[in-house]
């Protein structure tokens, strides 16, 4: 649909014209009420979760006494008035602090540190492979459009963007990672505290199957993007020109058309920025990879409200940071605009 | 440190333009897997300083043969031993901390550890420990009863996180003292039966007097060394490294009074996955493994793999189908939307004729658990009581719609039985989420109840709503299971009235009691067994109280759990089981494997693996490559025609 | 439905170019071969859910009279080998297909309602009322479809899971048709029938039923095959993580009891391969058609075909 904007130079003198102090304004504080709307409903939809959090993590079979227990509400800052709760949450979040996880035993922030990087490792990897992938067989494909080689391709990434990811990623063990398989892998973790390979190396070594799992299921996103604006482009009058030039297709492709058909995917790729702390749930479930997604999937048994409701905070947060960002250098990167 | 080595000069000429292309992808794909790796170890650790963490850890790794590894399927939730609630957390502060007493490797029975002996005074409310000499703290200085009081001290403070965490034991204690460097003395103001239990591993350790005294806010002390300090301890082992959601990592303490342990080096694996922590333990990534289901526990039995040991022992876990006996506050008044015909104890004995234990326990659990009618676990054998094969409620359908019928329940329309009030014998059964066996459980136990006439209407809830559910009495019928200390009074306790619920204006909240049981005979037997100092009388009250609550079918108690390990013998051996008869290996009261462990040195040429699961491999490589093959393929057709049309 | 109460107040007029308009669209999509492909898989899939008493027993599903030994590996018998109870993984994917389908189409009901309705409303309305929606859309489009689903189902657990599973797929994966929606409604909103409607005195709602929504409805019905495949996988996904329903058999809880009783570590290969593939495919089919009538639709995309 956008695309039919992008033909004109109506849209590219517009975007330029967008990008002044009222524009970049607007977006940050468009960002800024989200981010108040996010944190406002997460904590609602935390607060309205049933059960007692004292009792489930203090486990059966020890027989606490009743004061104890309370002691314990207390600490979890149950039996206050709500709007008190909500304006001391909203106080600490300033801060930058959150609550107390009661399953990790740590403030929330801290277990969000330490699992922050990995997870941005793990999807960022993937999320880069995807695109350069995706972009690449995608070009290729919407440039013959229509050849045996687009239709495999459609056909091939669409069948692993099918695929549950988790799904694949048993596999991969199965088939690269296990005894009674090719146990070339790593089956597990980020790391081997025994293993003999420098840190990075050892790293990349247990990264390889659950990158594999996640960059072959997201392909799909970035060639089919990639593919539909290369065959918009592909009809456009100045490659037509470009062509009576006298230049060769692939040249014709390269220079001209992959550069304006680039700025789709690169849009596309930005707004799954965002998503990468949160891409990875199921993929770090199965791997056991000390991500924000095991952490989520860990505050689930309990459940770990406090913990929950801070991953589920900067997943959010993450998405509309990445947008901002989108939103503002959007203008920048779109050659038109710089041509203009 | 790079291992890929420089790239000779004549390798850009040596290669084809498009071989170059392909090339240059994959130095691209290993630079980006390369700075990863390298933005890894700050991300890892999520101090603002790596360099410390990191310099401990990568370049010290010991690859020694005796670093002895295992996986936990639950992260340890604290370091701190005031804070953690989890068994690998406890497995943890065994190694870290000493604790007055042991757990004996035969029978967990008390034996000495810190405290070299100890008395009670003959009306039983005076204990003294004489202390051992000489014993240090890792930092060098020394374990006094200044220690042990610090730490008990800390204990009693009502209200208190340590409190919260050990202080149920010590409700009568009046005082503790230490009246010379050496001696510890713990004064009651009644007999307390149990206490002794309560100084045993898993009970108080003693931490460092010198580091604790400087601790401001205890319920958020990591003591995983993250704000830069080592974490001092006196026990078999020193932390050396924690990494939340990874691994952590253990070095061995060669001054150990008790003699240094044989390995050098114990780290704790975490999996979120037990199928990955199976795969890790045959390809040998892992040591051992403490905790398995049933399920994988039978992967590794049908493999037979000759350098795998299986462990399958009794345990304390014990699993019940719970039923709300008529759910009540402590002050009698009625809470919940209970079904009442289970408040009548032929309705409830003719549930648990109607289960067939054996099948339950050899189809959903593969035969690995022991089918169960009295409470207490068998691992307890102290206070074991089962009942006489007349009592028993066995698997008996026929029984079980006798009773019903007696009890005036009479088949209805849809197979359905009806009460004399109309109410028709439909069940709430509840199965929780985070246990997949109960709801295999809670399938058969419904085709069962359906078989003599009783609807379940089977949930599946969190163990946090469930909780919640039943302490509102909310509930019929529910499967969970309970693990039961050496000591039998927290047994009991958790059937007697004043651990319903209690009422707070409209706020509930729950008790211990999942039954709503409340038994004046019962009652009286509780009271009787706590102050009953002499083992052998004391027997007999536990043993009427037992008896008392199958009589009146509080639970249908299922099956006595077992404790499934498996681990590599090709790499260690010596492990010590407790108790001695085929009892845990790890996750103990003290840390009798830990410190006996020595790595197996003798050659083993390691067999071939059986090719029964080779099929794996076959079927799901079949799977995955085909549409890699596919797509290489066509790839390769494209790159002709397209070399064709150039 | 919404098309259906149109026609009649409409007249026959209206019906008779519909039908045409139908049967001009299922012309060009019998020439697409994607598209067919799709549509068979997906005719043969639903065959199975509906004739599953037919093919398989239903006591197959029983654990108590399951009929055969654990872990069967496939055989004349069990052509896709049998669980740990002994049930018959053909028996549970069959039956589990009603489920998994059921899902994913009520789901998408919900999905689409609450998409249209919003995605209309924020065209349809002008000033801060299209913005409160507009600002929903873009509010439940940043917010990750994984983790507000795990919250959710915290948040249904009082309801029967596979209840609390269907509301939680609907109620995250709207956005995406609203933002379609509303793109479309203010093409419509601009055109000058709609201004004669207003100027000749038409409510919010006469505006909104005659004219923007008959306009929507085929985009929104050609993106229904897209997000039926989105929810069956996310039906598939929520029941691995444990937050499906795990007494009813469907293709996510079969792989989760897969996943959970070490079926991998048990070489029983076949409990996890079948279940998977079915989910492949049934999902692909949905692609297939979604693809193929959003190239019809679109006519954008029809001139390069």
């Amino acid at each position: 649909m956008s695309t039919a904007q992008r033909t004109g130079g109506g849209a590219a003198r517009r975007r330029l014209r967008a990008l002044t102090p009222r524009y970049v304004a607007s977006k940050v504080v468009g960002a800024a009420v989200l981010l108040l709307f996010v944190t406002i409903f997460n904590y609602f939809l935390f607060r309205v979760m049933p059960g007692d959090p004292a009792k489930t993590f203090a486990p059966r079979g020890r027989n606490d006494d009743p004061a104890a227990l309370q002691a314990m509400r207390e600490r979890m800052g149950q039996g206050k008035p709500w709007w008190e709760k909500f304006l001391l949450y909203l106080d600490n979040l300033a801060h930058g602090e959150l609550e107390h996880s009661y399953s990790q035993h740590q403030p929330v922030v801290d277990a969000i540190a330490e699992r922050f990087w990995p997870t941005v490792l793990l999807s960022g990897t993937a999320l880069v492979l995807a695109a350069v992938i995706g972009m690449w067989l995608g070009a290729r494909a919407g440039w013959r459009h229509g050849s045996r080689f687009d239709r495999a391709t459609s056909a091939t990434s669409l069948t692993w963007y099918s695929v549950p990811e988790w799904w694949l990623g048993l596999i991969l063990i199965i088939v690269f990672a296990s005894k009674s398989g090719l146990g070339l892998f790593p089956v597990s973790g980020m790391s081997d505290p025994r293993s003999d390979l420098p840190y990075w190396l050892d790293v990349a070594h247990h990264m390889v199957l659950p990158v594999t799992a996640l960059t072959v299921v997201y392909i799909a996103q970035y060639t089919l993007v990639m593919r539909s604006s290369i065959i918009d482009e592909r009809y456009a009058d100045y490659l037509a020109a470009a062509r009576a030039k006298g230049l060769r297709d692939d040249q014709v492709r390269n220079r001209h058309a992959l550069r304006n058909a680039l700025l789709p995917s690169m849009t596309q790729l930005f707004l799954s920025l965002g998503f990468v702390v949160s891409g990875a749930i199921t993929i770090e479930t199965v791997f056991s990879w000390p991500g924000l997604g095991l952490l989520s999937e860990q505050a689930l048994s309990g459940p770990d409200y406090p913990l929950l409701e801070g991953v589920f905070l900067v997943f959010s947060a993450a998405v509309i940071v990445m947008n901002l960002i989108a939103d503002l250098i959007y203008p920048l990167i779109d050659p038109r605009v710089r041509a203009a | 440190m790079s291992s890929t080595p420089p790239a000779p000069r004549s390798w850009l000429t040596n290669q084809s333009v498009k071989n170059l292309r392909v090339r240059m992808a994959l130095v691209a794909a290993v630079a980006l897997t390369a700075l990863g790796g390298v933005a890894a170890p700050a991300a890892a650790d999520g101090t603002p300083s790596p360099g410390t963490a990191v310099s401990a850890s990568a370049p010290a790794q010991s690859h020694a043969k005796d670093a002895f590894v295992m996986g936990i399927k639950a992260d340890i939730d604290s370091l701190n031993p005031y804070v953690g609630l989890l068994v690998p957390a406890f497995d943890a502060y065994a190694l870290m901390y000493d604790y007055l007493t042991d757990g004996s490797p035969q029978d967990m029975s008390p034996v000495p550890s810190l405290a070299e002996k100890w008395e009670t005074s003959a009306d039983g409310l005076t204990w003294t420990f004489h202390l051992r000499k000489g014993v240090k703290w890792s930092d060098g200085k020394d374990l006094t009863s200044a220690d042990v009081k610090f730490s008990y001290e800390r204990v009693l403070v009502p209200d208190s996180t340590e409190n919260g965490q050990y202080g149920s034991s010590f409700s009568n204690v009046t005082k503790v003292e230490a009246p010379d460097a050496d001696t510890f003395v713990i004064h009651t103001s009644e007999p307390n039966a149990s206490l002794l239990a309560a100084t045993m591993a898993g009970g108080v350790p003693v931490v460092p007097k010198h580091i604790w005294e400087n601790i401001k806010d205890v319920g958020s002390y990591a003591n995983d060394g993250s704000d830069g300090k080592p974490v001092v301890g006196s026990g078999p082992f020193q932390l050396v490294e924690a990494k939340k959601g990874q691994y952590y990592r253990f070095k061995a303490n060669p001054g150990y009074w008790n003699g240094a342990p044989h390995i050098s080096e114990l780290t704790m694996v975490f999996f979120q996955n037990e199928e990955t922590m199976v795969q890790a333990l045959e390809k040998g990534e892992i040591d051992f493994i403490s905790a398995l289901t049933a399920k994988a526990f039978n992967a590794l039995k049908t493999k037979s793999d000759p350098t795998i040991t299986l462990n399958q022992g009794p345990s304390q876990y014990v699993y019940e189908l719970g039923l709300n006996t008529g759910a009540a506050t402590v002050d009698n008044t009625p809470i919940g939307d209970g079904h009442p015909a289970l408040k009548n104890v032929k309705v409830r004995q003719a549930i648990e004729y109607a289960i067939d234990k054996q099948t339950l326990v050899d189809k959903t659990l593969l035969g690995t658990a022991k089918v169960a009618y009295g409470e207490n676990s068998p691992l307890n054998s102290a206070w074991y009581w089962d009942p006489p094969a007349a009592m028993k409620r066995t698997f008996a359908p026929d029984k079980a719609k006798q009773l019903l019928d007696e009890a005036g329940y009479k088949a209805g329309a849809d197979g359905v039985r009806v009460g004399p009030d109309g109410k028709p014998l439909t069940f709430r059964l509840f199965a929780r989420s985070e246990a997949t066996e109960s709801q295999d459980q809670a399938r058969y136990i419904q085709e069962w109840l359906k078989e003599i006439g009783i609807k379940a209407d089977v949930q599946v809830v969190s163990n946090d709503a469930l909780t919640d559910l039943i302490g509102k009495g909310k509930f019929d019928m529910f499967l969970w299971d309970w693990w039961w200390g050496p000591d039998p009074e927290g047994l009991l306790s958790v059937f007697t009235c004043s651990q319903r619920s209690t009422m707070d204006g409209d706020a509930i909240s729950g008790g211990w009691s999942d039954s709503f049981y409340c038994n004046p005979e019962f009652e009286n037997l509780y009271k009787q067994h706590v102050v009953e100092m002499d083992p052998a009388k004391r027997k007999v009250i536990v043993d009427k109280a037992l008896e008392n609550l199958y009589v009146n079918a509080v639970y249908a108690t299922l099956y006595y759990d077992q404790t499934l390990q498996a681990y590599r013998n090709d790499r260690f051996t010596g492990f010590v089981p407790q108790p001695a008869s085929g009892g845990s290996m790890v996750a103990q009261i003290g840390t009798w494997s830990y410190r006996a462990i020595k790595p197996y040195t003798a050659p083993a040429a390691a067999p071939e693996d059986s090719g029964g699961s080779r099929t794996v491999l076959i079927i799901a490589g079949a799977v995955v490559l085909l549409l890699v093959v596919g797509g290489a393929v066509f790839a390769m057709r494209r790159r002709s025609t397209a070399d064709e049309r150039e | 439905m919404t098309t259906t109460t149109v026609d009649v107040t409409r007249g026959s007029v209206a019906w008779a170019r519909r039908r045409a308009a139908l049967a001009g669209f299922w012309r060009q999509y019998r020439r697409d071969r994607e598209g067919l492909t799709g549509l068979i898989l997906l005719v043969l899939i639903a065959a199975v859910a509906v004739a599953a008493p037919l093919l398989a027993a239903e006591t197959g599903l029983s654990v108590t009279h399951a009929p055969g030994r654990p872990i069967e590996p496939p055989s004349g018998t069990f052509w896709m080998g049998t669980d740990f109870n002994g049930r018959p993984i053909m028996t549970l994917i069959i039956w589990g297909s009603r489920i998994s389908l059921i899902v994913g189409f009520a789901a998408t009901v919900i999905s689409m309602v609450i998409g249209t309705l919003v995605g209309v409303l924020a065209g349809h309305f002008t000033g801060w009322r299209g913005g409160v929606f507009n600002k929903l859309t873009d509010w439940f489009l940043v917010i990750p479809f994984l983790p507000l689903a795990i919250a959710l189902a915290q948040l249904f657990h009082g309801l029967p899971k596979l209840l609390a599973v269907i509301i939680v797929i609907g109620i995250t994966s709207w956005s995406g048709t609203a933002r379609l929606v509303r793109a479309q409604a203010l093409t419509v909103e601009a055109r000058p029938y709609l201004e004669r409607a207003k100027a000749l005195g038409a409510g919010h709602w006469h505006q909104v039923s005659h004219h923007v929504l008959p306009n929507v409805m085929p985009l929104v019905l050609a993106n229904t095959t897209l997000t039926v495949s989105i929810s069956i996988l996310a039906e598939t996904t929520l029941s691995f993580l444990g937050l499906g329903d795990p007494l009813h058999a469907s293709w996510g809880t079969v792989l989760h009891d897969a996943y959970a009783q070490a079926a991998i570590s048990n070489g029983a290969w076949w409990w996890v391969i079948f279940p998977g593939l079915s989910v492949v495919v049934v999902v692909r089919a949905f692609n297939m058609c979604g693809r193929a009538t959003e190239r019809i639709l679109d006519p954008r995309l029809r001139e390069r075909a």
